[in-house]
């Protein structure tokens, strides 16, 4: 660790997503992304809000980070969005990065706002695309007019530079175990505040039956082997217990179960969470590729032939009547074998 | 008390777009113009806030060419009190924080205690020129509000607001403060008849810049981003497979458009209920997914 002001002339800074302790993938993300125009812009530097992360630090030097700047007392945990966007401000005020990289989360996007509202730094939100041109101005291109075009921006003179970036848009690069990182411990602290600033008063889980299947991070389906109404509150509670939504297929929303918001497929909606838990859903194509895109995929279906089993990550060939609440008595840490519901079946599986 | 809503009349992009001659933006002969559907959520948040603090009245302020008043007329049918335009040629309006600096101006001349707008224009797709306005005001900003919860007189607003992954935070701020609205924050709504006939005869305010007393050196300082090119969305390649000729064509055409699916992993878990389950939870702890 060395502690110096980082005497950065030009190079490209990385915000790191705020997060309990651990890197997000986001921040890898970003780094793999800066790391391909740092050859024309300069060393990468990662800005790490909580130093709790930098035990990690040497996996961003893995991905492509030269630096990891932390703060020298205190962390920015507690500290308000407010706050910390402030210190940012002066940090770059006073370094002067080429190009600054944020999350487009809630968190990267309200400070990129503030900071390059307080710096008149141009901003592009959502990039799609960066590139470096001959004179070493950064060409971001970004969707716009609902999504129907991408637009272009260059700045229109030299100055730092400030971009989003969503996650899940970069791939990250095949790590390199032998690239070294250099921590650099910032001094100057968070600038004192009194302006007004919101206060949290409560944070509130996605509720399941009324967030949006789009926003959702975890989607339970039922689809015909569902069977009825009745059936659906074992959906519920799993996707309780996971912070996740309910959805269903064409035949449970035709059946009543649900309504057509909840429907996903062709005709319903397409999404992309990172876990997406199929119930009694065969798997024909018209549903499938509503979900393709989710991380990951897991299916529970009577019929072991069902087509939904080959697009899944992990599956589980039973009676999802069974099935599910094992799993949500495992979640919970109850000892298996204990089940609510008595199919007068027994408990054993035909595999 | 004064509460200001800023709307900005976009592109409707539900038209089909096409590019202009030298392909560095959209061609805007033919083009379809509406009112930001964020913006109008924004109008009838106001509206709300207003209702329930009385003594209050809401303005509709834009900044653009005469034109745009259309998008004050619409703001003017759905609830607000009076209108204001702020004369400018868009082509100066590229940057966030030159529009930013001129709505604080506005917000400043016209007295506001609280300015409301969209969190995202339909066009620009920016979401950052709400927060300008407040950091420019000094103000603190909720952004991406998804519901008025309570009025707390003229003191503060508890307000729900949108994170990620479907999160809600319950936040209240002091007041004068800045809001940006989902388009959700609102249930939909038709205008009232007899506010959209007072709405066509309405009088509209038109301001210069002089009139705030921003210098254009001010303006050209702060517009420091250009658009450069315009393109087409970069398509993402699918492997299609053939469609089960047991659907119907039109179910055939609608798995073709869709897409293939690409197949994966298929790990299929056995042995009785309660071990299958341990299982798939330490899968999917491992994966990091719950």
């Amino acid at each position: 660790m060395t502690q110096e002001s980082p005497a950065g002339c030009g190079g490209i800074w990385v915000i790191a997503e705020r997060t309990d302790g651990e890197i997000a993938e986001a921040t890898f993300e970003l780094v793999c992304e800066a790391r391909k125009m740092a050859s024309r812009l300069g060393p990468v530097s990662v800005l790490l809000t909580d130093p709790a992360g930098c035990g990690s630090s040497p996996k961003l030097g893995h991905y492509g980070a030269d630096r990891v700047l932390v703060m020298a007392q205190g962390s920015l945990a507690t500290a308000s969005l407010r706050s910390i966007a402030r210190l940012f401000t002066e940090l770059i005020r006073t370094h002067n990065p080429d190009l600054v990289l944020f999350p487009s989360t809630s968190f990267g996007a309200e400070v990129a706002a503030i900071v390059s509202a307080s710096l008149s730094l141009p901003l592009v939100t959502n990039c799609v695309g960066l590139s470096v041109d001959d004179e070493g101005r950064v060409l971001a291109t970004k969707p716009a007019y609902g999504g129907k075009v991408c637009r272009t921006y260059a700045p229109s003179r030299r100055t730092s530079q400030l971009v989003t970036i969503r996650s899940g848009l970069v791939r990250l690069d095949r790590p390199d175990a032998s690239r070294r990182i250099e921590l650099v411990e910032i001094a100057c602290g968070i600038p004192d505040d009194t302006a007004p600033v919101p206060r949290l008063l409560e944070m509130l889980k996605p509720d399941p039956f009324t967030l949006d299947l789009t926003e959702a991070q975890v989607v339970v389906a039922g689809g015909r082997g569902v069977g009825g109404r009745e059936n659906l509150r074992l959906l519920e509670e799993l996707a309780n217990l996971l912070g996740g939504v309910i959805g269903g297929t064409r035949v449970a929303v035709d059946a009543g179960w649900l309504p057509f918001s909840r429907q996903i497929g062709q005709t319903g909606k397409s999404i992309s969470p990172q876990l997406y838990i199929a119930c009694g859903i065969s798997g024909a194509v018209h549903h499938v590729a509503g979900v393709q895109d989710s991380k990951l995929i897991v299916a529970i279906n009577k019929d072991r032939n069902a087509p939904i089993f080959k697009i899944a990550d992990v599956g589980v060939v039973g009676d999802l009547r069974e099935v599910i609440p094992e799993i949500i008595a495992e979640i919970k840490g109850r000892p298996p074998g204990i089940n609510h519901l008595d199919t007068g079946r027994g408990n054993r599986l035909a595999v | 008390m004064n509460i200001l809503v800023c709307v900005k009349q976009v592109v409707d992009s539900s038209v089909p777009l096409e590019f202009n001659a030298s392909a560095k933006d959209i061609s805007l002969e033919g083009a379809a113009w509406t009112v930001n559907p964020a913006d109008l959520a924004a109008v009838r948040m106001a509206t709300l806030i207003r209702d329930q603090l009385g003594d209050s009245q809401v303005t509709a302020l834009s900044i653009g060419p005469p034109q745009s008043e259309a998008v004050l007329r619409k703001s003017l049918a759905f609830g607000a009190d009076r209108a204001v335009r702020l004369d400018a040629d868009p082509a100066n309006l590229v940057d966030a924080n030159a529009v930013a600096h001129l709505l604080a101006a506005l917000a400043r001349y016209l007295e506001g205690s609280l300015v409301l707008c969209g969190a995202q224009a339909a066009d620009t797709m920016g979401g950052q020129t709400g927060i300008a306005v407040a950091v420019s005001l000094g103000w603190p900003v909720v952004p991406s509000v998804a519901e008025l919860v309570l009025v707390k007189g003229k003191s503060s607003l508890v307000l729900k607001r949108r994170l990620d992954g479907g999160r809600r935070a319950v936040v209240e701020a002091d007041l004068p403060a800045a809001l940006t609205c989902d388009p959700s924050c609102v249930p939909p709504h038709y205008p009232s008849l007899p506010l959209a006939m007072k709405s066509l005869r309405a009088p509209i305010v038109a301001l210069r810049l002089a009139d705030l007393g921003v210098s254009p050196k001010v303006m050209a300082d702060l517009s420091l981003l250009r658009a450069v090119a315009i393109s087409s969305p970069k398509p993402r390649p699918k492997k299609i497979l053939a469609p089960d000729s047991s659907l119907s064509a039109a179910d055939r055409i609608r798995a073709i458009m869709a897409g293939g699916v690409a197949e994966r992993q298929s790990d299929i878990l056995k042995g009785a209920v309660g071990e299958v389950a341990v299982a798939l939870v330490a899968r999917l702890r491992h994966w990091k997914a719950i």
